[in-house]
């Protein structure tokens, strides 16, 4: 893929790779350690929120609870008249604005001897403080929870929150506190009856509303039995628990932490929010005198807010700065090769045998400007040699012209018209030379001597080429002057003739085998003799072919023969 | 009191404490369960009452109530959104606490009292086996000293009291 790539576009490519990789390392990693600390921080200010909403509603929790808690004590000490009872009562509802109303309910007998119920009660209506009794036998009030569970468990107890009897839509608690027989008396220590305040729970709502838990964070209000007693959603608010939402969602998740809630534990965990689905963290913890559980809701995308802006803007730079980067190696790795574009260029050229191609010219004395010399002076080089060798081959053409003409010479002086007797149906002749170079040392030759002799002969001068050839063309014109100059003499006679010839002034030190015949028409006798040739054959009339192997003596020129 | 600690056992409806025991976050499996119907005590509750001369005055008034009993019955358990949206409107006009799960869990075990899966009808029918049976749970435990002939007690009325 990169392979065709120019030099400048794989120089960005592995440059820019690079330092994005580190880039997107540097940037993971602040990310990871950014979220890590601001979770550590988000934890920590959800425990610190948590733990002082915590304590401002134990606060109010615990100074009501002191009320019941100090009347019981002022009953166990003595109150015996009615009057006085009433009376304490009614200041006692009065003087405390967050009490709504309050009860001292009696065992059987235990204030009027012969009073089975014997429970006043005071609330406030409007302005006025109001009296009346729960001594109506059908309500039995000793068989009801806010009696019965103190007194079974000998401790003060926070009811289940319920709306007012009114109808007014206030979610009320009834804090009861047991109280006992005082230490003089016969039945010291048994229990004697209950004392209880009813207060509004309308105060806890503005507790949470005045929470700012970044944009939508919230927190929300468990009673004892997980039931919602403040919540964002006033439609769970008294009527559904955390389990119920948990059933309708089939979420167990929720039920789990919801167990953890109501049985006092405390946490920080990442969870959905039931409905919106969310991502969430939640902070939880008991209120240990009522036994209600708070939860501090922050949504994660919130949390996280800042940093992702954050992030967006450090990834927006990154990309910046990526595209600039890519700028600026563009334009150094332009710089850099350039010069080599352009030599490269001028290379295309000199290949194609423009050899006077300019190179371009390089100042600089690095890797680029060294290369560019080192062509110059192979430029230089390759004129030369190429001029070189047009001189040559112009020489070498000219000496192969004058070998043309000297080998059309050579075969010129070789009989090669045939039929060569067209006249004549007694004899007929064939023959040919295949120079291995242009022209060579081999040759034959035939003539008639007279009307009934035949002269034929065939050699091969010792050596190739020029010097043979010379030889071949001194060897054939000697026989041509002897055949004509000794008439009738024999093969034998007209080639040591030859001979001695040749053998005079032979500085190169050459030699001609020679095979010479003179064929008798007439009579059909063949003489002949052979200086050192290759056996010649005859083929015979019934076809058969046979070697002549008689050989008279040495290839002519070697040595002088006797006369 | 239950709930407090302040008891160790209780007795709930399977319909309805029971959840209420559920969904204040005790699991089934952290409660040890007796039912009843395991004991010999499968009694049966809420039967519809009225004085003889009221039935032998208006026996068709009466017919008619009890069937449109049974098809109240038979149509929230076959529309049980509607039922339950009707039922909790009705709470929250009350400001009684509107809990959507726990009167889903009713109307659902309702179902599986009255109306098991797999039955296709409703029965009002009380059997002598059954009414006997309770009547000698009551005689045995002393709440009643003798037990009303059967048919004084129970006169089958309307279509769906067949066995």
């Amino acid at each position: 893929m990169l392979r065709n790539r120019s030099l400048r576009f794989k120089l960005s490519a592995f440059v820019l790779t690079g330092t994005i990789l580190v880039a997107a390392i540097l940037l993971s990693y602040y990310y990871s350690v950014s979220r890590r600390l601001i979770l550590d921080g988000a934890i920590k200010n959800a425990q610190h929120l948590t733990q002082e909403t915590v304590n401002s509603i134990e606060n109010v929790f615990r100074s009501t609870a002191k009320i019941p808690e100090n009347l019981a004590y002022v009953f166990e000490t003595g109150i015996t008249s009615e009057e006085a009872l009433y009376r304490f009562m009614e200041t006692v509802v009065e003087h405390n604005t967050e009490i709504f109303g309050s009860t001292v309910a009696f065992e059987p007998g235990a204030f009027f001897a012969d009073q089975r119920y014997f429970s006043p009660y005071f609330y406030k209506d409007g302005e006025r403080i109001v009296h009346s009794d729960l001594n109506d036998p059908g309500y039995n009030y000793h068989l009801q929870d806010w009696y019965q569970i103190p007194k079974v468990l000998r401790e003060p107890v926070w009811s289940e929150p319920y709306y007012d009897e009114g109808g007014g839509g206030i979610i009320m608690a009834t804090y009861s506190v047991p109280f006992y027989w005082p230490e003089n008396s016969p039945k010291a220590g048994e229990f004697r009856g209950i004392i209880t305040i009813d207060i509004s729970l309308v105060w806890l709502k503005e507790v949470f509303e005045a929470l700012k838990i970044y944009e939508s964070g919230y927190g929300f209000l468990l009673s004892q039995s997980g039931k919602y007693l403040v919540h964002p959603n006033p439609d769970n608010i008294m009527n559904a628990s955390i389990f119920d939402i948990a059933e309708l969602q089939q979420n167990e998740h929720l039920r789990e932490l919801g167990r953890k809630m109501v049985r006092g534990q405390r946490g920080f965990t990442k969870t959905n929010e039931p409905g919106s689905g969310r991502e969430v963290y939640l902070s939880f913890a008991p209120l240990p005198s009522s036994g209600y559980a708070i939860g501090i809701v922050i949504p994660v995308a919130e949390l996280f807010a800042d940093l992702s802006r954050l992030n967006r803007n450090v990834m927006l730079i990154a990309v910046l700065g990526v595209l600039a980067l890519f700028g600026v190696i563009s334009f150094i790795a332009g710089r850099i090769t350039d010069p080599i574009r352009r030599l490269s260029g001028a290379t295309t050229l000199i290949g194609q045998g423009d050899f006077n191609a300019p190179l371009p010219e390089i100042q600089s004395n690095d890797e680029i400007g060294k290369l560019t010399h080192s062509f110059e002076k192979m430029q230089i080089a390759l004129a030369e040699y190429i001029e070189n060798l047009k001189e040559t081959t112009a020489a070498k053409e000219k000496i192969e012209g004058e070998l043309r003409i000297a080998h059309d010479i050579q075969m010129s002086i070789i009989p090669r018209t045939f039929p060569p007797f067209p006249d004549r149906s007694d004899v007929d002749i064939y023959g040919i030379v295949e120079s291995a170079k242009a022209v060579g040392g081999d040759l034959y030759d035939f003539f008639l001597l007279d009307d009934d002799h035949l002269g034929a002969a065939i050699g091969d001068v010792s050596g190739k080429g020029v010097p043979a050839s010379l030889f071949m063309a001194v060897t054939r014109t000697l026989l041509r002057a002897k055949s004509m100059n000794m008439k009738n003499a024999s093969p034998g006679k007209i080639i040591t003739s030859m001979d001695m010839d040749l053998c005079t002034e032979n500085d190169a030190g050459m030699f001609v085998t020679f095979f010479y015949i003179i064929l008798n028409l007439k009579t059909g006798e063949l003489e002949y003799c052979n200086a050192g040739h290759n056996p010649p054959f005859i083929l015979h009339e019934n076809g058969d072919i046979t070697a002549l192997r008689t050989v008279h003596g040495f290839p002519l020129g070697v040595m002088e023969a006797d006369p | 009191m239950f709930l407090h600690g302040g008891t160790d056992v209780t007795n709930a409806m399977w319909y309805n404490e029971y959840h209420t025991i559920l969904n204040c976050g005790y699991n089934p499996d952290e409660l040890s369960l007796f039912y009843m119907a395991d004991y010999g005590f499968n009694v049966p509750e809420d039967g519809l009452y009225c004085l003889q001369s009221t039935y032998s005055e208006n026996p068709d008034l009466c017919r008619r109530l009890v069937e449109a009993t049974m098809e109240g019955w038979l149509y929230a358990f076959q529309h049980p959104d509607e039922a339950l949206e009707i039922v909790i409107n009705e709470m929250k006009k009350e400001h009684i606490p509107a809990n959507l799960a726990h009167q889903q869990w009713m109307l659902a075990r309702m179902q599986d009292i009255i109306m098991p899966a797999g039955e296709a009808k409703l029965s009002t029918f009380l059997t002598r086996d059954v009414y006997e049976m309770s009547g000698r749970i009551l005689i045995n435990n002393g709440s009643i000293t003798e037990l009303p002939p059967y048919g004084n007690f129970y006169i089958p009325v309307g279509k769906y009291a067949q066995e």
